[in-house]
């Protein structure tokens, strides 16, 4: 008969002949080094998580800017009467992007692709109105993709670490 | 203990007898390689699907940009769209699981009507003073349909029908169902909503389509079903069109 047990990390109900726990890995019947090595791990794993994360400031720079020159356009805008539709729609943009930024902090997976999605909607909006405007600041927006690709990437690895950790029940 | 010899397979480090789906040998505690990469293989799957879908939609809506305000293109548009949205929904059966009509309560189908009934309202109401107020002009639902000897049939069909039917089956299905599986059930519901925003391709009008996409995506996450989103997306644009057609407010 198979006696139960239950780990002390993540409540998972365990057999008699385990060592490591099914679910979370942790060496509930182990001894010490086992132990040490289990932690030694989720350290390595939570400082990767930080290093991805890390790597996301690049984004978050590219957000704030677009963010800081919207709404400068946008009060900009506001001021003529010609223009004044631009004005809301740039601070609505503002709004938006700010959205993004948080976003971006809280699951940076979803947050990058929606900032990304956004901005890359907008440009067509733009061209949409004037196909000139698509070669307007080239130079702007190939680097601009090229950030939110990166970032794209990074969430990606930070992703992966995070989903690991939380395997381990170690979030 | 029938379930317990079913649900065995062996580590592929140590050799021992492991519970199916596990995630570390109990035994040498070895990661499951085969699970870890499953699942890394499905969320790269689900961000392919997830990008071919945007993609697509970006170039619909471009060659829909070129269109006149017709009955004619209006028509075209909504067929054009059913069948593209039809098409990514058949990628993944899963999503027509959310249609099999299994439970439907009465307390929420009333509870989601009456919001559509009164989002349709106050939305008719804001969204034409705020215009209005801002740019001296409102926007009309039923203008292009206005050619045709039934503007209300047609209005009622393709601004009521078709969106809800096909739009929930998008954005509430395919969409939320991808990202659910990529990043979770809170960015599925934000993440489905933000790109539903997207394409109705109007900045302003997001501030109401984002919370009324919020709801539609809350009864879709608490119910796991899309009938109720459609109900109450088709009685909001119904509610529209009628509260334009009699001149309501």
């Amino acid at each position: 008969m198979l006696e139960l047990f239950q780990c002390s990390k993540c409540n998972f109900s365990l057999n008699s002949q385990d060592v490591f726990c099914n679910n979370c890995g942790y060496p509930e019947r182990g001894n010490q080094e086992q132990k040490e090595i289990y932690e030694d791990e989720i350290k390595v794993k939570k400082f990767n998580a930080t290093q991805a994360d890390k790597e996301l400031d690049n984004v978050r720079i590219l957000l704030k800017i677009i963010i800081a020159l919207t709404l400068l356009v946008g009060m900009f805008y506001l001021f003529s009467e010609d223009t004044f539709e631009d004005g809301i729609a740039c601070l609505v943009a503002t709004l938006i992007y700010i959205g993004c930024l948080i976003w971006v902090n809280k699951q940076p997976l979803s947050g990058v692709l929606a900032a990304f999605l956004f901005w890359l909607t907008l440009q067509l909006s733009v061209v949409f109105t004037n196909p000139v405007y698509l070669f307007k600041g080239i130079i702007w927006k190939i680097l601009f993709i090229s950030i939110f690709i990166k970032g794209i990437n990074s969430a990606r690895k930070y992703q992966k670490i995070s989903n690991q950790l939380k395997n381990r029940n170690a979030n | 203990m029938l379930t317990k010899i079913e649900t065995i397979s062996s580590c592929p480090n140590c050799g021992s007898n492991q519970p199916i789906g596990y995630n570390f040998c109990g035994r040498c505690g070895q990661p499951n390689f085969v699970i870890e990469k499953e699942k890394d293989e499905e969320s790269r799957r689900n961000i392919k699907y997830l990008l071919a879908y945007i993609i697509s939609l970006l170039i619909m809506l471009i060659a829909g940009g070129f269109t006149e305000d017709s009955l004619f293109t209006a028509i075209i548009l909504a067929v054009a769209y059913a069948f593209f949205d039809l098409a990514f929904a058949s990628i993944q059966p899963r999503v027509w699981n959310l249609l099999l009509p299994k439970l439907i309560h009465f307390k929420p189908l009333i509870a989601i009507i009456i919001i559509a009934i009164v989002s349709g309202f106050v939305v008719s109401f804001v969204m034409d003073n705020l215009n209005y107020a801002l740019f001296g002009e409102t926007y009309s639902l039923i203008l292009p349909f206005m050619e045709s000897n039934n503007p209300l049939l047609f209005g009622i069909i393709i601004i009521g029908v078709f969106p809800a039917f096909f739009e929930e089956l998008a954005f509430r299905g395919f969409v939320y169902n991808n990202l659910d599986k990529i990043a979770g059930k809170k960015s599925a519901m934000w993440g489905s909503t933000f790109l539903f925003g997207l394409v109705h391709f109007s900045l302003l009008s997001l501030i109401w389509i984002i919370p009324f996409g919020l709801m539609l995506a809350y009864f879709r996450n608490k119910y796991s079903t899309l009938l109720y989103g459609i109900v109450g997306h088709f009685t909001h644009n119904t509610t529209s069109v009628l509260i334009e057609y009699y001149r309501i407010i």
